[in-house]
This record gives C-alpha cells, sequence and structure tokens, in this order.
C-alpha cells in the first residue's frame, strides 16, 4: 500500500541498507517494517508468521494480509519478498544468487529512473533532501513472490490495494489540501512504471483489490495462519493418525471435535496438539476441507472441498507474460 | 406447548411455585419419561473486590451462576395454560452480552493486530470443555444429578476446567440456539468504568514529557469546562 511517511535522508539509506542486495530467506529485512516507527500513520501493522519462510511477514493493512495468506497457501510459493524497494538504480534480477536459479540466465532490472523518463514522468519520482541536493528515493512495492514450475522458478509480482478504485485514486497520504487530479496522474504513474519496470524482465504483475477476495475464505486462511508457529511434537506416527482422522471424520461429516474427543480417548493425543495438526493440515492442503462457503468451526461438519483456492485463483500464481 | 422449546426465555409475572416474579428463566427441556421440566437461570453474583499484591483494588464482576429449576411437566403445561408463566421471544445472545449483538464478532476478531489468543480459540475451548456432553444431553438434562455430571465431566478434562464454568457454559450453549457467539468474552465491557467519578491518586493516561506523576486526573467539573470552552474556541484550523 501507499507510503504516507515522508521519505528522508536517513530512512532511504537504511532502506538500501536493506534492500541493495535483498537476502533470501530468515535474513531478508522489509523496507518498512511493522513497527510503530515504521508503519506509516493510520496504517494497521501487524507481522505474521510463516513456517515456510521461517520469518514474520510485515504486513501493512488488513488487505495485504488477506493477500498475504492466500499466497503462503500456494504450495509452488518458495519465497516470498515484501514491501521490496523497487530499484531506482539498475539492479540484479530479483531471483539473482538464488540457488534454485543458478541455471538461470537472467536479465537485470532497468530502475525506475530509467523507467520514468522513458515514459516522461521523471517529476514524479519520488526524492529525497540530502544537504540541500535533491537525490532520487524508491517507490517500495507490496509483495514480490517467487513460484516454481517444471520450466524452472519466477516470480509474479503483487500489488495490493483495498478496492479497485484506489489504483486510479489514491486514498493514503491524501488530505483536503491534496491536489486529487494531480494524485491521481501521479498514482498512474507510479503503477505505469512498477508494472514496466518488471514486464521487462517478464514478471508481471497482479494488482489486486482485497475487497473482491471471498471474505470467508480469506479469514479461514488467516485463521489457520495464526496456527503456523505452535509446535505439536508429535510422532510421524501420531501425525498420521490424526491426520488419517480428520479425512476420515471429513468424509463422514463429523465436527473436528467429534474427531479430537475419539482419537483423545482411542490414542491418547491430546486434543489441543490435534488443533494445531487441524489447522496446519487444512493450510498445507493435507486435509481438503471447503474454505469458500462458511468459517471452519471445531463443532460445525466438516464439509469436503467443492472450489480449489488455487484452481480459483491460478491466474495469479501463473508464469508471465 | 405455545411454541416453547430449547431456549425460550420464561417469565412468571406473579410468581409461580420456584419461579420469581421478575426472572427469566430458560427453558432448556420436558423429559416425557422422567415427567418434569429443565429451566435454567442465570443468577448474577455480586462485584467482588480483589485487592492485589501492590496493595490496589479492582471490582471483578463475576459472570452469572447457573441454577437449574426443576418442575412438574403438568404442572408447568397447566401454568403455561392459565397464563400464570408465560414464554418470550428467543434471544440470540445472553443478556450480559447483549451489548455484542448485531456485530459481526467474526470480523471484529479477525480485526485485532497480533492477538495472543483470538477470542474464536476460546470459544473453541470452552465448547470443547463441554462437547462430550452433547451428544447424551437428553439424558443428562433428565437425570437427577444432571450437574453432578457436568462435574465430572470438567473435572476429567485435560486440563481440568472449573466446574461451575462449565455449567454455565454448557447451559448458556443450549439456552441460546447453540450459538457458539453466546460463549463470547464480553468485550464490549472493556474499559467502560466511569473514571469521572472512580478517585484515584495515580495519574491516569499517558504519561506527561514532565514526568508521569505531572499533571492532575481530569474530574466532572473540568470535563463541563473543557467541553465548554472548546465550543466556545473552536474555530477552522
Amino acid at each position: 500500500m501507499g507510503q504516507a511517511r515522508a521519505m528522508t535522508a536517513n530512512r532511504l539509506k537504511e532502506i538500501l541498507r536493506r534492500q541493495r542486495v535483498p537476502e533470501f530467506g530468515a535474513g531478508y529485512e522489509p523496507a518498512i517494517k511493522a513497527t510503530r516507527e515504521e508503519a506509516p500513520a493510520g496504517s494497521r501493522p501487524a507481522t505474521v508468521w510463516s513456517q515456510l519462510l521461517a520469518r514474520d511477514v510485515h504486513t501493512l493493512s488488513v488487505p495485504e494480509r488477506k493477500v498475504l495468506a492466500l499466497l503462503l497457501y500456494c504450495p509452488s510459493l518458495f519465497e516470498l519478498q515484501e514491501q521490496r524497494m523497487l530499484p531506482f538504480l539498475p539492479a540484479p534480477h530479483p531471483l539473482h544468487g538464488h540457488p534454485r536459479a543458478k541455471n538461470e540466465s537472467l536479465r537485470d532490472l532497468r530502475g525506475t529512473l530509467a523507467v520514468a523518463e522513458e515514459r516522461g514522468c521523471l517529476s514524479f519520482h519520488p526524492s529525497v533532501n540530502v544537504d540541500g541536493e535533491e537525490v532520487p528515493a524508491c517507490w517500495i512495492g507490496d509483495f514480490l513472490g517467487f513460484f516454481t514450475d517444471r520450466l524452472g522458478p519466477y516470480c509474479v509480482n503483487f500489488n495490493v490495494k483495498s478496492t479497485r478504485e484506489e489504483f486510479a485514486v489514491p486514498q493514503v497520504g491524501i488530505s483536503v489540501r491534496t491536489d486529487k487530479a494531480r494524485a491521481a496522474v501521479k498514482e498512474g504513474f507510479r503503477h505505469l512504471v512498477e508494472r514496466e519496470l518488471y514486464a521487462d524482465i517478464e514478471i508481471r504483475t497482479v494488482e489486486v483489490a482485497a475487497d473482491e477476495l471471498p471474505p470467508m475464505l480469506t479469514a479461514n486462511l488467516l485463521q489457520q495462519l495464526q496456527w503456523q508457529k505452535r509446535e505439536h511434537l508429535l510422532s510421524d506416527e501420531q501425525v498420521q493418525i490424526v491426520l488419517d482422522g480428520f479425512n476420515l471424520g471429513l468424509v463422514r461429516r463429523a465436527t473436528p471435535l467429534n474427531v479430537m474427543v475419539s482419537i483423545e480417548q482411542t490414542h491418547g493425543i491430546p486434543r489441543y496438539k490435534q488443533r494445531i495438526l487441524f489447522e496446519q493440515g487444512v493450510f498445507a492442503r493435507k486435509i481438503r476441507i471447503d474454505l469458500f462457503d462458511s468459517h471452519i468451526f471445531t463443532e460445525k461438519p466438516m464439509l469436503p472441498e467443492r472450489t480449489d483456492a488455487l484452481e480459483a485463483y491460478a491466474n495469479w500464481f501463473r508464469r508471465g507474460p | 406447548m405455545s411454541g416453547i422449546c430449547a431456549g425460550t426465555p420464561i417469565t412468571a409475572p406473579q410468581g409461580y411455585r420456584r419461579l420469581r416474579a421478575g426472572t427469566t428463566y430458560y427453558f432448556l427441556r420436558s423429559s416425557p419419561s422422567a415427567r418434569v421440566v429443565t429451566l435454567v437461570e442465570f443468577a448474577p453474583r455480586r462485584t467482588k473486590e480483589i485487592v492485589s499484591k501492590e496493595g490496589t483494588t479492582k471490582n471483578l464482576r463475576p459472570l452469572p451462576f447457573p441454577v437449574l429449576i426443576r418442575l412438574q411437566r403438568i404442572d408447568f403445561e397447566e401454568a403455561v395454560l392459565s397464563a400464570e408463566i408465560l414464554p418470550g421471544k428467543h434471544e440470540v445472545l445472553p443478556p450480559w452480552l447483549s451489548g455484542l449483538e448485531g456485530l459481526d464478532l467474526e470480523e471484529v476478531d479477525a480485526e485485532r493486530v497480533n492477538p495472543a489468543r483470538r477470542h474464536r480459540d476460546r470459544i473453541d475451548d470452552k465448547i470443547g470443555s463441554f462437547y462430550g456432553l452433547l451428544s447424551d444431553i437428553e439424558s443428562i438434562l433428565d437425570s437427577d444429578n444432571t450437574e453432578q455430571i457436568i462435574n465430572r465431566h470438567a473435572r476429567s478434562q485435560q486440563p481440568t476446567q472449573n466446574e461451575s464454568r462449565v455449567r454455565l457454559w454448557l447451559f448458556t450453549y443450549l439456552a441460546f440456539g447453540r450459538n457458539r457467539y453466546a460463549l463470547h468474552y464480553p468485550t464490549h465491557k472493556i474499559g467502560r468504568w466511569d473514571r469521572l467519578n472512580t478517585p484515584s491518586k495515580a495519574k491516569r493516561g499517558a504519561p506527561s514529557a514532565d514526568g508521569k506523576g505531572y499533571g492532575f486526573n481530569t474530574t466532572g467539573d473540568m470535563h463541563d469546562r473543557i467541553l465548554k470552552s472548546y465550543s466556545a474556541l473552536a474555530g477552522i484550523g
């Protein structure tokens, strides 16, 4: 989402330190962290733990969290970089240096300055005053997802807004004194530059309006994300017993509590641990339960999956262009 | 029986046998075999004063205490026919949660940023504490020692559950249409205590740059003067 905090020289320096060569895995540092000091005023910062990335993902709004939940649900995602700087100078391909992309021929990013100049919108490019001198600053993207298919790894860029209209008329950082027409033109150019920057190296940009996502699906996925960090410490055999129990219960339309109570009685596996396995199992697609129609409550019968969320949103995750 | 079923609020405007006037009871079950009607009353408990280690006192408002009431089925039916007992309209949430009505509690819960535990999970735990009884609930309610059976179940849980709390949760769940939100935490009451009329030596609010004890707590008089002067002096800024 947008930047509501003014860029300063120190801030830019810190962003460049974190993002000049972004790390992969647990060492990645987002340009804006979901902390009181860094998150824009009026945002809803929160960190979301991801087992896959083994780190907290920093999100700055509820729409971002909804999109994040769906991204992490996709099994072909192997890396994610949130609040990623759009480099203003030429920079290596986002996959550069990743072990999975060792044999790929990767092209470099041109940098937003070059793209903006070509498009004649250099005046809208962010800049910052350093010792009385105007130097270019950076825009910050929302999510860059790293996926893999049979052809190898690829990236998809995600630009998240709460509504479709916000792509044309910005809502963040707008006051009564803002020139709305100019803000809209500026926003339009910002998205154009972002799209072109990535399109140059065959990375698609998906513009997501979070209010178009099914609310039940995102609510269910976010609920399961909350259980990602908990550990069940069960043996592989016990894990299999519990997962089989839930899958059998799913066929019989039992409630999760029914399954948990009976496994607790027969195998002595505590209910809390089974609950962890249940929530994590649904998210890992080991228990294929319906995510679209209703909240997954432990006292309500489980319904088998009718629509696969990944098929419904296959367009998000496909390789570009 | 004039639309009376589990969860129907029951009142006796003039009082009737064990039913006091002015109290609302909730119908749980009419047993064909035992020929008794089981009602539940959620009796309010007195506010308790809790003294902390630091010596500060806090008023704790406990949740109601569930009291089971049994009437002979024939007496109950006659009293309904003679309008000594009046059935009311079904309620979605218990009286102590009436402030939460109309809210999408799932959405409210999801809006919380980095909660240690979601209310949703708390509710799940509460339901889990009595879930084993639900499959057999009719015979438990018909039994002479309903409360003992529930208590025994509460004690058998891992970890052990408080008996009267499990009874309260179970009866609430049954009396309010097996609605999970009837077990929600009364979040609407958090922080609603009367600050203006509660004297306190401690300086409330965020600490001042001049020290955390600097300044005064707002009194009723101060509050009125602030409002008055604001409307007198406010302009377009």
